[in-house]
């Protein structure tokens, strides 16, 4: 409501937040779709006159390329279906009926969300690889089972790793359900399985939706998963990370042209989620949301069995993951005896602990001082410009991180900038990827708070600047504070834009994992991905105890 | 602070206009030193655009706002020494009652020892004695409302603006609320202007009222004024209940007016207020549900008796109000007080009333819609 006719502070933060996205989000994405018409010179027609599309037409020509795009979209659409599948009706169970110990599935759920993607893949290997644990014990009563790797594995590791989505917008979405529509639905003599399908499901499909579409754009966008289980199972994402970090020559072209692809798919599944859930949704006014249901001993027992199966098998990867860090190790098996060797001997762990503490603190810092002022010049300062900023925060969700670490490292990894292997750009790639997050939710609570208590501040006699720190920050610190702590685990388990970006020198906890993981030793991968676990979990406990959040947060 | 001039506030020919709509349509107002004035108005009406103007959070395209005959258009808000009081109370919510009020007052540098004292005053005017180290969160909505009022009276500040500041509460405490907010209006002499959309909370506490409608202002005056004389339809329907039609007139002097109804009946008036017609035009005309006295067996001779049956009849203890269709299809409204025949006046009894001749409103036709409330 305030129109200045000067530059204030605040005309200095828009413009300023304009420059941090042209330079960071806009030119790297700018810069990927030109390289993926340049030749290797940095000419758009190389001198036998091919075409400047040559690496697309290579690309839909050429088995060998488009198999990657159809195996991409098998295994995410597969591992999306499932994932509804899995997630609608434990969400549901959990949300009417009084299963016992819901605190346990808590934890599961969030230990799913604070492992690195590629985590759940090489604990399957441990447990039911050629050499796996389960896979031991059934061959002494003479089962076997299907290979885990190749596809299937992939579909396995992609469903548990990301139903968590599919639940937790479920849940969120019963809780903007009335009690009063369903006992509406009872009351006109339906039963409670009907009314289930006939009211409640139609009213939460927006948010299954959403649900599924973190699923896919997250499982579509992964090559850690695929590059530990799929042994020659080829997806577009494994196809960009192998075609940009090749040991004879990178290819950035054919990189640019892979990564633009991909984008054109995650962005492309974005829009028609945003138009499926506008054209599905209702404004509902909730006061008192869906309630517990009384259910018979026998259907309880039954819930609580479905519930924890599905939980605990979610969570399998992460328990084996802690408890082989405790066992001793010969070569790849690991032998049932308790030891701390193995925190011990990791050489490296202490290096990569430093680089991953250094980098989220200065990147976190970064993404909540300037996303603070963003958020804030987005919901008070409404001018085209901050319009821009705002649409901004829908980036996370469609430029994954290997997208991002490519086009980040083809702007400043090379001439003129020189940044390639420092912790500088990696810090530029996680500030820029975060930063919506704390945009957003700065935003949406300035949103709900008003600017009444703002502009009471103003009409006291205190200026804009003065009121921003004395009535705004109070208010918002909580927001920020928690925001900040998301963004510090998010950033903790990044993975992909990191593998892209970094050297031996700034080598991260993740990227150790892998590595690790990569060579067949998974000791030390066990050992450092438990770090890696309690590293991230650190600020989501704080999170959860300190300012009373719960799951629902990590969305 | 205060300086001996006849207008506080001037606001002259101001026009704000929001993409697509004119929020407020050359607006005219002069506010009186000490004066409580109102702004009422259907929502979206433009009295709550035309405060936050005169606050300084929004700005006009046209017109200038004077500040004791200071034109004050290019003061920004932070600067403007107006006290407003907030719908939703706004009121700081990290910090204490105390920290709440005295934050006004650190702006203006006020010393310690005069700020406590100060302070200390509002809380007792307010009536929040002990409630001194509460957070927000610890009061109720009627409190909360009390430190916002406290808030923005003890900088003293030149116009105290209110924006619906009764509208969340609920309606035994709003009635008590506003006779203690005129009464600390009164005491403390402070210039006040109250933006409200309940006609009765403006009549009842206004020493002056602005009726606003669609951004422009239709009338100012006096509650009685607004209410027994309205310049129109719009403004008489949003101030009061009422029944009101059409009709011809027939004959007018400076005194009186006799308008001829559709079925030829006539009424006479003598409630003019600088009316401008002639015999022969269409005029509207109104009444007053309470205004119209229930006659049994009226003479023939007697003015101003329309005689309609009984359609509806209902109880509110302290009056019957009756619905009434007369033979030409006229719905009439008339109230009965203090009710003490019982069974007489039944659901389908024909009934007659008569309408003092003051009391019969006459106002010019206009295009314009009704506004309802």
């Amino acid at each position: 409501m305030f129109r200045d006719r000067y530059l204030d502070f605040w005309g200095i933060v828009t413009i300023g937040s304009i420059v941090i996205i042209a330079v960071l989000l806009i030119f790297p994405l700018t810069r990927l779709i030109l390289a993926s018409f340049m030749t290797q010179e940095g000419t758009f027609t190389s001198t036998d006159n091919f075409s400047i599309i040559e690496t697309y037409i290579e690309f839909f020509s050429e088995p060998y390329y488009y198999e990657t795009l159809l195996n991409s979209f098998f295994v995410s659409i597969l591992a999306t279906i499932f994932s509804v599948i899995i997630g609608v009706p434990v969400a549901y169970l959990i949300h009417r009926i009084a299963i016992p110990g819901k605190i346990f599935i808590r934890v599961a759920i969030v230990l799913t969300f604070v492992s690195p993607p590629f985590i759940g893949a090489y604990a399957w290997i441990l447990l039911l690889g050629r050499n796996g644990v389960i896979t031991g014990w059934l061959q002494m009563i003479g089962i076997t089972l299907p290979s885990i790797y190749g596809w299937g594995g992939i579909v396995l590791v992609f469903t548990l790793q990301s139903f968590p989505f599919v639940f937790l917008m479920m849940l969120s979405g019963l809780r903007s359900v009335d009690q009063s529509l369903e006992d509406a639905g009872i009351n006109m003599g339906r039963s409670p399985f009907g009314v289930f399908w006939t009211v409640i499901l139609p009213l939460v499909i927006p948010s299954i939706s959403t649900g599924a579409l973190l699923v896919f754009v997250t499982t579509f966008s992964d090559f850690g998963t695929p590059m530990i289980i799929g042994e020659g199972y080829r997806v577009l994402a494994s196809l960009v990370y192998r075609e940009f970090i090749n040991e004879f020559g990178g290819n950035p072209r054919l990189a640019s042209t892979l990564s633009i692809l991909l984008l054109t798919v995650t962005f492309g599944a974005l829009l028609i989620q945003r138009q499926f859930a506008r054209r599905a949704s209702f404004d509902q006014e909730t006061v008192t949301p869906l309630g517990l249901r009384k259910v018979s001993t026998t259907k309880m027992v039954i819930a609580t069995v479905i519930v924890y199966t599905i939980v605990f098998t979610a969570f399998l990867p992460s328990l084996t993951i802690v408890v082989s860090s405790f066992l001793e190790s010969r070569g790849p098996l690991l032998i049932g005896e308790f030891t701390l060797d193995g925190y011990l001997t990791a050489t490296r762990l202490p290096a990569a602990f430093r680089n991953s503490l250094v980098l989220v603190l200065v990147s976190t810092a970064l993404c909540v001082v300037i996303g603070t002022l963003m958020g804030y010049v987005v919901v008070r300062r409404k001018n085209r410009i901050t319009a821009i900023i705002d649409t901004m925060s829908m980036t996370p969700y469609a430029v994954a991180g290997v997208v991002m670490g490519v086009s980040i490292s083809i702007s400043f990894g090379g001439d003129p900038f020189f940044l390639y292997g420092t912790s500088l750009i990696l810090i530029l790639s996680y500030f820029i990827r975060r930063l919506p997050y704390t945009v957003r939710s700065v935003s949406g609570f300035l949103y709900q708070m008003g600017a009444q208590t703002e502009e009471a501040s103003i009409n006291l006699g205190v200026p804009p600047g003065r009121t921003f720190l004395q009535v705004t920050l109070p208010q918002i610190a909580p927001a920020v504070l928690s925001g900040a702590l998301l963004t510090m685990a998010t950033i903790a388990r990044e993975f992909s834009s990191t593998v892209i970006l970094y050297s031996g020198r700034t080598r991260t906890l993740p990227v150790e994992v892998f590595a690790q993981v990569l060579q067949g030793n998974f000791a030390d991968a066990s050992v450092v991905g438990t770090v890696l676990i309690a590293f991230t979990l650190v600020p989501i406990v704080v999170l959860f105890k300190v300012f009373g959040k719960n799951e629902q947060a990590l969305l | 602070m205060t300086t001996d001039s006849s207008t506080r506030l001037r606001i002259a020919n101001l026009t704000i206009k929001f993409p697509g709509t004119v929020a407020v349509d050359n607006a005219s107002i002069d506010v009186k030193p000490g004066e409580f004035f109102t702004l009422l108005g259907p929502s979206g009406c433009g009295k709550t655009t035309l405060l936050r103007t005169i606050a300084g959070f929004c700005h006009q395209n046209e017109g200038h706002i004077y500040f004791n005959d200071r034109l004050v258009d290019l003061l920004p808000a932070h600067r403007r020494d107006t006290g407003m009081v907030f719908q939703n109370y706004a009121v700081f919510p990290h910090l204490t009652v105390w920290q709440n009020i005295a934050y006004g007052l650190r702006a203006r540098r006020v010393p310690k020892q005069e700020m406590s004292e100060r302070i200390k005053e509002a809380i007792r005017l307010v009536d929040l004695i002990g409630y001194e180290e509460r957070k927000p969160s610890q009061l109720s909505g009627g409190q909360q409302q009390r430190v916002v009022v406290a808030r923005a009276t003890v900088v003293r500040p030149q116009i105290l603006l209110m924006d619906e500041p009764l509208a969340n509460l609920d309606a035994k405490l709003r009635v008590r609320l506003r006779e203690e907010l005129r009464e600390l209006q009164r005491e403390l002499g402070i210039t006040t202007i109250y933006v409200t959309h309940d006609q009765e909370e403006a009549l009842s506490i206004s020493d002056r009222i602005a009726v606003m409608w669609m951004g422009k202002v239709q009338q100012i005056g006096s509650p009685m004024e607004v209410y027994r004389h309205p310049v129109s339809r719009s403004v008489a329907e949003f101030v009061g209940e009422g029944t009101f039609f059409t009709g011809v007139v027939r004959h007018k002097n400076d005194d009186e007016i006799t308008v001829e109804l559709e079925d030829g009946k006539r009424l006479v008036s003598d409630s003019l207020s600088g009316l401008e017609t002639t015999e022969g035009e269409s005029v509207g005309l109104g009444f007053r549900p309470q205004d119209a006295k229930i006659v049994i067996n009226p003479a023939p001779n007697v003015e101003n008796i329309l005689t309609g049956t009984v359609i509806q009849k209902m109880y509110f203890g302290g009056l019957v109000r009756y619905n009434l269709e007369t033979s030409s299809g006229l719905q009439l409204q008339a109230e009965e007080y203090a009710p003490i025949r019982d069974g007489s006046n039944n659901e389908g009894d024909t009934i007659s009333i008569s309408i003092p001749r003051d009391r019969l409103m006459v106002f010019p036709v206009g295009e314009e819609e009704e506004i309802g409330q």
